[in-house]
């Protein structure tokens, strides 16, 4: 039951939320701090008492849900509240448990309009997200999928900055529209293969027997059919990661979204896409796997080079910021279609790593733009002087962020890339001049904001870094250098998933021998 | 010399467990200059950092002092902490491993570390930040430790990094400057440029070998832990190889079965062959995984991995085409340029090839490259320091410059030659740019030397070490400078003389000019500085003096280094017989000769050449600039080529041409053109066909009953008109 508390709690500690008022915004705000932190220890035994049973699931529950029948009783749609995780969702869930609480204590100053509101969303929020994690019944996934959605559309349309109706609705519908195709594709495979519930396992299984049945039977998977579901699939999660061409929702995004809003942005809802593509491209359809995923690594590719051309040439360093995601993601995915091992848990942990250190650059971002009211990188120079404690804190991350040995960047980066290597050698070096690239456009961005003489009166007096900040950054600080020091702890959990969703890859050898097995 | 420590240096295992403290100490100086160094006074914080060196110095002192204890036959001294990184294609830890090589480098690091730390208590005393100063001095130290002693390259590659934003922060150290700022982004875009070199070489071979670890792991045993070494077992001739062997294991164990005669080279059709370990006799199945894309030959991956990993040192230790950084580097406080930019960090790629050198030893192609971009680099660098009037700048050049002999050396295949240049190289240029920074100090901050002269009055030690450093970067016999490179330059005379190929014989040539020239500029350098009539103004002449002892003091130890280095050392380095000595007390086994008179051969004239050149340099120099002679001002100078060299052949400005203006202009291009007009013209424009063309829609719903009627009677017609045609 412990993940069913989990996607409940955050929910329950809003329920009273809706009875207060307004004026009560202090002890709001502090609720619902209270309530993530809860969070945070509910999940722990996520990371400490983690056994995978049989099928590689650990805390595995499953509820009875939804199920239609027709006149006959027999079922025809069968929903369950499935829920279970595996060595790379748990991880996933801690980072959405763990960046919680700092995105609450980010918003203390920087919201203050509709507090109430704002805290209920971000806890529903929360709910969605774990739920995306924890379920292993699809329709369940869905379900929490879109339910995600609306709270961000809430957050972004109505703390945004000056654009934000335009960075929301774009937003939105971007990815409604890739999720829907994904979901015609995930009905047609439940009825096409007549599988008895969503479960994702069994789902697969089915879906395995459907392609080795002969040309003619209805329940026969056609190449066809299975490269179309791909799509459907395979775009709904390139929107959500972004990689490369359908990335432009991302900068507009992140630019008019509240600190706090681009902080979950992008630590948790990018991961959905590539945890999509893990958790249920590569089981469902690894004919049409094996034949892209060369054309994916070349996607993520220009994703990198792209990404970085882009940060270079803005002048507002959030949006700086939201292009080094795609090019950051454009890493991760790489590892991640790399299909070996170490590209697979490096991609994982640059999910995790990602998380870390964007959301770290968009809260110091945030604590900058509280005190002038500007993001150009333009507006600044030589600020260094003024505030040490709040560059020493960017440079860090910025260091993080550019891949320094010792820092966690470093890990996710080296692996994803000796993974793309090993798959892909000239692809591989193609994607490793990211590694330049990062390091030209982030202290590029730094030179102009914190080094030179300072020109402008007011930037002489900045406010440094206060409590609150500190406590707020210091968790990530820590992370990045734990993270870069000790990644085996987390490489040893993430392996055996990684290794059963590569198990699925398509190869004709094994096709073959399940069509024996089959006969 | 070391004889009388010895008997007091700790036990095997004491110094296991000791080893640690040698990062350690910089490390712990670091944290605390760097948390609380504010509230620190100037001089303390000076002391932390400078006491956090010294006693990592002892430390070091101690284990180099055991490892070269040979008449016990100890081998390196390795410990092995906690595992950093495990996947399926390699594993790697923390570990320190303390071979003769990098003990080599240990001490120049931390001893001249050491040295420069104290200097620069005296020169940064008047500093807002100096704690600061010293948490990044301390930090440096940590990293360049961590490179020099890695078990394994990825541990290598750590320093190699920690120490590039090392350099990064120091050179952008006063950074109110935004000059000094753009220096130090240069300097670690440049680097990452090599990097990018390094990491591919990483990866080649964790393709091929499946390992980063350059040995295999250290096994406990009686009074301390050994490291399983790779051997030919005399009896059966066969190979014997530790469990999970490290790369050196593999180029050890491709070289015993491979490399019969006098040739170095791998034969195209060789593999790695399956090892029967020690012992168990049990075969061990090599993971070798050479992904598609590569090709399959087994001697070309390794010249592929070879060349990669020399593009990474081209980068850290400024070869052509990335030495632009180095010479920006010298915005940076002088003790910066000293220790990070001459002395140490720019020589890890020296190093990194020779930790290596089994493995380059296979590959002659990779060699000819090296010593190729060593002897461009070499002279390009001397032609430019020809025409520079700033002090530091000439100086920066001429380390470019003196760095490419060392690759000169690595790629003439006398590795050994190649770090004890970096050694030498290490005394008399720290030395010199100490110096500098003395008469920086006295001439209230003024580099312009056009502004200088007449000094060796007013600053006596400054000048006299100075002298000294002078003569040995000139090369003049006898000092430790003329010990390395004359052998530097005979070895590829050699080379010539042994395979007759011509490219050897342009190398030579190259690094006999390159040898005219530094002595030349290096002496326009002396006379400059301290000769002639002062021409500074009134107002700084007033304040010139010589400066305190924490200053004069590494000087004059620098001094007895530089002068008598070659003398100490020389016979650690410089081999009589090849494949013998050098072997014996660096562990480095040098690429032998085919025929052993071919080098000894090329040493009387090349001793006589060398002679000659630095005479006549310095000769030149006193000619032109003896009397303290005037320089014209090199803008305004008629003579192209001097304008060109003074200007540095306006490679900054090519490449700026070539590389960073259409980067910039694309990436602008494409954020127009690509991201806002295409892609979201594509996507809004899809919004907007759906929203007019709903607009469109909604007109037919008008409520007018007679356009219902219309429409419903042009439909029927219509449908009608369809069925005819169909029935027909």
């Amino acid at each position: 039951m412990l993940l069913t508390w989990l996607i409940v709690l955050p929910v329950l500690g809003a329920l009273p939320m809706f009875l207060a008022r307004e004026q009560n915004a202090r002890e709001l705000k502090v609720w619902a701090f209270v309530v993530t932190l809860a969070t945070v220890v509910a999940s722990l035994p996520l990371w400490f008492s983690f056994a995978p049973g049989a099928n590689g699931y650990a805390f595995s529950e499953a509820h009875k849900w939804v199920e239609f029948k027709d006149a006959a009783g027999k079922v025809y749609l069968n929903i369950g509240f499935n829920l279970g995780v595996d060595g790379i969702s748990s991880l996933l869930i801690l980072l959405t448990t763990f960046i919680m609480p700092i995105a609450m204590l980010s918003s203390w100053n920087y919201i203050q309009k509709r507090q109430k509101e704002f805290y209920i969303a971000m806890l529903l929020l929360e709910t969605a997200m774990i739920g995306v994690f924890a379920a292993t019944d699809l329709f369940l996934f869905y379900v929490f999928f879109e339910a995600s959605l609306l709270p961000m559309y809430i957050i972004i349309g109505v703390w945004g900055g000056e654009e934000k109706i335009y960075a929301t609705t774009k937003f939105v519908i971007y990815t409604a529209f890739g999720s829907l195709l994904m979901f015609v594709a995930l009905l047609f495979v439940y009825f096409k293969t007549g599988a008895q519930n969503f479960d994702v396992v069994q789902l697969t299984a089915a879906l395995a027997k459907a392609r080795t049945l002969p040309v003619g039977d209805p329940g026969q998977l056609t190449r066809n059919a299975e490269f179309w579901c791909f799509w459907a699939f395979a775009l709904a999660f390139a929107i959500k990661v972004p990689l490369f061409p359908v990335h432009t929702w991302l900068p507009d995004a992140h630019v008019q979204s509240p600190t706090p809003g681009s902080v979950v942005l992008a630590a948790v809802m990018l991961k959905m896409g590539g945890y999509g593509f893990l958790r249920i491209v590569f089981p469902f359809f690894p004919v049409a796997v094996a034949q892209y995923s060369n054309l994916f690594m070349i996607i993520c590719v220009i994703g990198i080079i792209y990404g970085s051309m882009m940060a270079f040439v803005q002048t507002d360093i959030k949006k700086l910021v939201a292009y080094s995601s795609v090019a950051h993601m454009g890493t991760c995915m790489l590892g991640v279609f790399s299909m070996t091992t170490t590209g697979v848990q490096g991609g994982v942990y640059q999910m995790l790593n990602h998380g870390i250190s964007t959301s770290a650059l968009f809260l110091l971002i945030g604590m900058l733009y509280e005190r002038t009211h500007t993001r150009l990188i333009a507006f600044y120079g030589g600020i260094a002087k003024s505030v040490p404690v709040f560059t020493t804190a960017f440079i860090i991350v910025t260091l993080s962020s550019i891949g320094l040995p010792l820092t966690n960047g470093f890990i996710g980066e080296f692996t994803c890339l000796l993974g793309g290597f090993l798959r892909n050698p000239m692809l591989g070096l193609l994607a490793s001049t990211g590694v330049i690239l990062g390091a030209v456009y982030m202290l590029f961005a730094v030179k102009r904001m914190f080094f030179g003489t300072i020109r402008r009166e007011d930037l002489k007096h900045l406010r440094d870094l206060d409590g609150r900040e500190k406590l707020v950054l210091a968790p990530l600080v820590i992370a990045i250098f734990a993270m870069g020091v000790a990644p085996t702890a987390f490489f040893d959990r993430i392996k055996p998933a990684a290794e059963t969703y590569i198990g699925y890859s398509y190869t004709p050898e094994k096709e073959m021998k399940a069509a024996v097995v089959e006969k | 010399m070391m004889e009388w420590i010895v008997p007091h240096i700790p036990s095997r295992e004491a110094l296991e467990s000791k080893m640690v403290l040698i990062p350690l100490f910089p490390f712990v100086g670091f944290l605390i200059n760097g948390l609380f160094g504010r509230t620190f006074s100037k001089p303390f914080a000076g002391f932390v950092g400078t006491v956090a060196a010294l006693s990592s110095f002892v430390v070091a002192l101690m284990c180099v002092c055991h490892v070269h204890d040979t008449e016990l036959g100890r081998a390196g001294l390795h410990v092995s902490y906690a595992k950093w990184l495990v996947t399926s294609d390699f594993s790697c830890s923390f570990g320190l491993y303390i071979d003769k090589l990098s003990s080599v480098m240990i001490l120049v690091v931390t001893g001249i570390g050491t040295l420069i730390h104290l200097y620069s208590m005296g020169y940064m005393a008047h500093d807002r930040s100096v704690w600061r100063f010293f948490a990044y001095l301390n930090l440096f130290l940590f990293m360049m430790i961590l490179l020099v002693l890695g078990d394994n390259i990825l541990m290598t590659f750590v320093g190699w990094e920690g120490v590039g934003l090392c350099s990064y922060l120091l050179i952008g150290f006063w950074y109110e400057e935004s000059k000094n700022a753009a220096a130090g982004m240069k300097a670690f875009v440049v680097n990452r440029i090599g990097d990018l070199g390094f990491l591919m070489g990483i990866f080649t071979l964790i393709a091929v070998f499946g390992t980063v670890n350059y040995v295999t792991a250290p096994v406990k045993g009686e009074g301390g832990s050994v490291t399983p070494q790779t051997t030919l077992d005399a009896k059966t001739k066969a190979v014997v190889v530790p469990q999970n062997p490290g790369l050196l294991d593999y180029t050890e164990a491709l070289r015993l079965t491979y490399i019969k005669d006098e040739h170095s080279e791998l034969p195209e059709k060789a593999e790695l062959p399956k090892f029967a370990t020690g012992g168990e006799k049990n075969t061990v199945s090599i993971p070798m995984s050479i992904p598609k894309g590569l090709g399959n030959s087994l001697a070309g991956l390794i010249t592929l991995t070879c060349i990669c990993l020399f593009i990474g040192a081209t980068g850290k230790s400024a070869q052509i085409p990335l030495f632009v950084w180095l010479p920006d580097a010298m915005a940076g406080p002088t003790p910066v340029s000293a220790l990070i930019h001459a002395a140490t960090m720019v020589t890890s790629g020296i190093y990194m090839v020779c930790r290596l050198h089994s493995l380059f030893a296979f590959s002659e192609t990779a060699l000819l490259l090296i010593c190729g971009v060593g002897a461009a680099t070499a002279l390009f660098a001397a032609l430019i320091g020809l025409t520079q009037l700033d002090i530091k700048k000439v100086l920066a050049y001429s380390t470019v410059s003196q760095l490419g002999y060392m690759f000169i050396g690595l790629g003439a295949g006398a590795f050994s030659l190649g770090i004890f240049h970096v050694l030498t190289h290490a005394f008399f240029k720290a030395l010199l740019f100490l110096g500098a920074g003395s008469v920086i100090h006295a001439m209230s901050n003024e580099q312009d030397m056009r502004k200088m002269g007449g000094l060796k009055g007013k600053l006596p030690w400054t000048f006299a070490t100075m002298l000294i450093g002078s003569l040995a970067l000139a090369g003049v016999p006898g000092t430790s400078g003329w010990f390395s490179k004359d052998n530097i330059l005979a070895t590829v005379l050699g080379r010539y003389n042994d395979t007759h190929n011509n490219l050897y014989l342009v190398f030579y040539i190259m690094g006999i000019v390159a040898a005219f020239c530094t002595a030349f500029y290096t002496f326009r350098l002396v006379f400059l500085t301290f000769f002639g009539e002062n021409r500074s103004s009134e107002e700084v002449k007033h304040h010139i003096h010589e400066s305190p002892w924490t200053m004069v003091l590494p000087l004059v130890v620098l001094a007895f280094l530089a002068l008598a280095g070659g003398f100490l050392f020389g016979g650690m380095f410089i081999e009589e017989k090849s494949g013998g000595e050098a072997f014996e007390h660096l562990a480095i086994r040098n690429v032998p000769f085919h025929e052993e008179h071919s080098l000894h051969e090329a040493h009387t004239p090349n001793l006589i050449l060398t002679g000659i050149v630095a005479l006549l340099g310095i000769g030149l120099a006193f000619f032109r600039y003896g009397k303290g002679g005037n320089i014209p001002d090199p803008e305004k100078s008629n003579n192209l080529v001097y304008k060109a060299s003074f200007n540095k052949f306006y490679v900054d400005e090519i490449y700026d041409a070539l590389i960073v203006f259409p980067f910039c202009v694309i990436s602008e291009l494409l954020h127009w053109g690509m991201d806002i007009i295409l892609i979201d013209g594509l996507v809004c424009g899809a919004a907007e066909l759906v929203r007019n063309g709903s607009s469109l829609l909604k007109r037919i719903q008008t409520g007018l009953m007679n356009t219902y009627a219309f429409a419903i009677l042009s439909g029927t017609v219509a449908f009608l008109i369809y069925l005819l045609i169909k029935v027909q």
